[in-house]
């Protein structure tokens, strides 16, 4: 399971100087890393890149368990292994370019809190848009407490169990079921508190 | 399935730009033509729902990273419009959790919100012939994330020849440079009936694996769709009696 | 009791839920006070959600009456919402903001209030609710009593002329709870702010408000009175699913023992009796 919050914590709670760098700053070197990566098409390019990628991961001091984040995204680069004919080149071309551009975001992430990030894009996002996404962010964490006491409650009462796995897909959807009720009940009450706070088309944030 | 985890960089420039390009203009003509106050009512469960997706992407149900999407079920409870912008909203958070490409989010969106407005559509219709909820939640589930993984297939077929020449990069970057003339004409020749990009091998790979998908998340989707039936019908919004 | 001095008054009324329960809130007309603390007492699922719900003009009554600064709260909650500031039960849904000082920003930015008088404004709640540690934080990491700080506050930095809060209490340490009390009894105090607020603790209902009805069964508002006159003289709170205050059972108990002492409901008063009672007896002897 993608680790958010402890992506999320290791953003807020990080000390070194890569933490406490300009988030604008930060997004221009994430921009930066995406166009090497969009226009480089030698590996030695990409290897350096990763390298200094890695560097900076490994400086920062950003919790190892988030290195396996960056990896993620290779299962699915897997798929282009069959549309190249196995060619090593092209494998490790676009392997490179996966690492490069997961390692990127993961740095960005877990050395900026969102809300900076948001402030950045702020700067070019409409208002509405960007309430959109601030309000989705609070609601990944409210709902990943309902997700994960669910899933405790599943597992001790034996609702997981893969020789049983039709029973375990039923309980499995039934969480999802009830994950998306308890969204649309406390989006309800989210509603509420937004009216009654006075909220028109904005959520306004510090250095906006 | 149909969620493109492409890399950043592979696909050829016009091709994500221009998946960029679409979002955006249909992202604003949504903005402008839903009705303010209807948009700002609806945030916080577009909020919610846009995380429930992101939860559900985070969630692997089969151990080879295999995940559910939600987005029919988000399609059927949102409606066409809502879920188009909060398919957005879930890729610009995923993108920023190295959960897919920042480039292709354009593309992401497009190939996901088709998933859920046709899911919407077709759980319409299914239910206007059914008047149940079992086949007509499965069946829309399972032709949605059918098109749309067709049309992820489709897109990456656009960048075939940006493929080829990515791959012919490698040749053209000297490897046999020290060798004679005839040689490495030969050798070129050679590599290029090698390096054709394998697009049969790649569907032969992508579909059975998207049928096991496909079946998987019309089974998830059909219990969440009976669970919400039973504790809050009124979400679903169904206009006969429901079995 | 002249009219504008009633910040509330809701008679009777009616709701039905989506899932066709009806509640009707009957019995007493529920009147508050300008500079009240008024409390409502009752078991879970009586009806004191709903009865809050209309005050701020969430649920509209299907019959009855109800009136907040003299105006309809569903059709006028625009022209009152500034005076009135909500803490509701779940926490989570109502902080808003990316950060704690994002959140207590809120209110004063949707207002329209300018940025330097609704930053004024924020540093003093934050000075007097005493969360400058607080203020940088992001709101997901905050404990059960920090959140519930940092939701008052966001209801507080308007300055309301009414509070209204939904069980405060629930989920707060005794540390929390103690502070959170003594926050309320000042702003009270000092500034003559009006509560209205709904909890199931009894021990706590004789240090946080003037006026307790008692609520039971579907919305039935049954009694009112001051705490001395709802736990010293009414016997029946079994009836409403609730305990006596500790106080009282104890002090009841002595009585039954022969040592009358009076009838308590505050831990100073108890002493100040009990104190009393022994320097006459030592005096006797």
């Amino acid at each position: 399971m993608i680790q958010l919050s402890y992506l999320d914590y290791s953003a807020v709670e990080g000390k070194s100087w890569l933490h406490r760098g300009s988030p604008a700053m930060k997004m221009i070197g994430m921009g930066v890393v995406l166009f090497c990566i969009v226009t480089l098409a030698n590996i030695p390019g990409l290897l350096l890149l990763y390298v200094i990628l890695l560097g900076l991961f490994f400086l920062s001091r950003v919790p190892l368990k988030l290195f396996s984040l960056t990896l993620y995204p290779l299962i699915f680069a897997v798929l282009f292994v069959f549309l190249s004919g196995f060619r090593i080149y092209f494998i490790l071309l676009i392997f490179l370019k996966v690492l490069c551009g997961s390692t990127g975001v993961i740095l960005l992430l877990a050395t900026t809190p969102y809300p900076l990030v948001f402030r950045v894009l702020g700067k070019f996002l409409p208002s509405l848009f960007l309430t959109a996404l601030f309000l989705t962010y609070r609601s990944v964490f409210i709902l990943l407490n309902v997700l994960e006491e669910t899933e405790h409650a599943i597992h001790l009462r034996g609702g997981l169990q893969w020789r049983h796995p039709w029973r375990s897909l039923k309980n499995i959807s039934n969480a999802f079921g009830h994950l998306i009720i308890k969204g649309i009940d406390n989006s309800e009450k989210m509603y509420e508190a937004m009216m009654l706070r006075g909220f028109k088309d904005k959520i306004h944030y510090r250095g906006e | 399935m149909s969620h493109i985890h492409l890399p950043d960089g592979v696909l050829p420039v016009w091709l994500w730009a221009s998946g960029l390009i679409a979002t955006i203009l249909i992202g604003t003509v949504l903005f402008r033509f839903i009705k303010k106050e209807e948009v700002t009512r609806r945030l916080p469960l577009l909020g919610m729902m846009a995380a429930a997706m992101i939860l559900a992407a985070s969630v692997e149900i089969v151990p080879i990273a295999y995940h559910i999407n939600l987005t029919v079920i988000s399609g059927i409870l949102l409606g066409p419009s809502l879920i188009f912008l909060a398919t957005l909203v879930t890729n610009v958070i995923l993108a920023l959790f190295g959960h897919g490409g920042i480039t292709v989010l354009g593309l992401n969106t497009l190939t996901l919100s088709i998933e859920g407005i046709l899911g919407y559509y077709l759980f319409r219709l299914f239910w206007k012939l059914f008047n149940r909820i079992t086949p007509a939640v499965f069946l829309a589930t399972f032709l949605a994330l059918l098109i749309s993984t067709f049309s992820m297939i489709g897109v990456v077929s656009l960048g075939t020849s940006h493929y080829e020449e990515l791959i012919h990069q490698e040749s053209q970057q000297g490897i046999f440079e020290f060798k004679l003339l005839k040689e490495k004409d030969d050798q070129h020749k050679k590599e290029a009936e090698k390096s054709e990009v394998n697009l049969k091998r790649f569907i032969a790979i992508v579909l059975p694996l998207g049928f096991i998908g496909w079946i998987l998340e019309g089974v998830i989707t059909t219990f969440i769709a009976r669970y919400i039936q039973r504790l809050r019908p009124d979400l679903l919004r169904l206009e006969r009696g429901s079995s | 009791m002249k009219p504008e001095e009633r910040v509330v008054e809701l008679d009777c009324i009616t709701h039905i839920y989506p899932d066709m329960t009806k509640v009707q809130i009957c019995g007493l007309e529920f009147i508050v006070n300008s500079g009240e603390r008024v409390g409502i007492l009752g078991a879970n699922g009586c009806g004191k959600t709903t009865l809050i719900k209309h005050l701020l003009g969430i649920l509209m009554p299907k019959e009855g009456s109800v009136r907040v600064f003299g105006l309809d709260p569903v059709k006028e909650y625009s022209k009152i919402r500034e005076r009135i500031g909500v803490v509701m039960q779940d926490i989570d849904e109502q902080i808003l903001g990316p950060t704690v000082y994002d959140d207590i920003l809120f209110a004063p930015l949707n207002y329209g209030i300018p940025k330097d008088r609704a930053e004024a404004m924020a540093k003093d709640v934050i000075e007097r609710l005493k969360i400058e540690s607080l203020q940088g934080k992001i709101v997901h990491y905050l404990s059960g009593g920090e959140k519930k700080k940092v939701a008052l506050a966001g209801a507080l930095v308007m300055a309301p002329d009414l509070l209204i809060l939904d069980e405060p209490f629930t989920g707060l340490d005794p540390k929390s709870r103690r502070d959170l009390i003594e926050t309320l009894n000042e702003l009270n105090r000092e500034r003559g702010i009006t509560l209205i607020m709904t909890l199931h603790e009894v021990d706590l209902a004789s240090e946080i408000t003037d006026i307790l009805y008692l609520m039971h069964g579907h919305g039935d508002l049954s009694e009112r009175g001051t705490p001395e006159e709802i736990f010293g003289k009414f016997r029946d709170l079994e009836r409403y699913n609730l305990d006596e205050p500790t106080l009282t059972k104890l002090f009841r108990g002595l009585r039954k023992e022969g040592l009358d002492f009076g009838d308590p409901l505050r831990v100073d008063d108890a002493i100040e009796l009990i104190k009393r009672h022994w320097v006459k007896a030592t005096k006797k002897e």
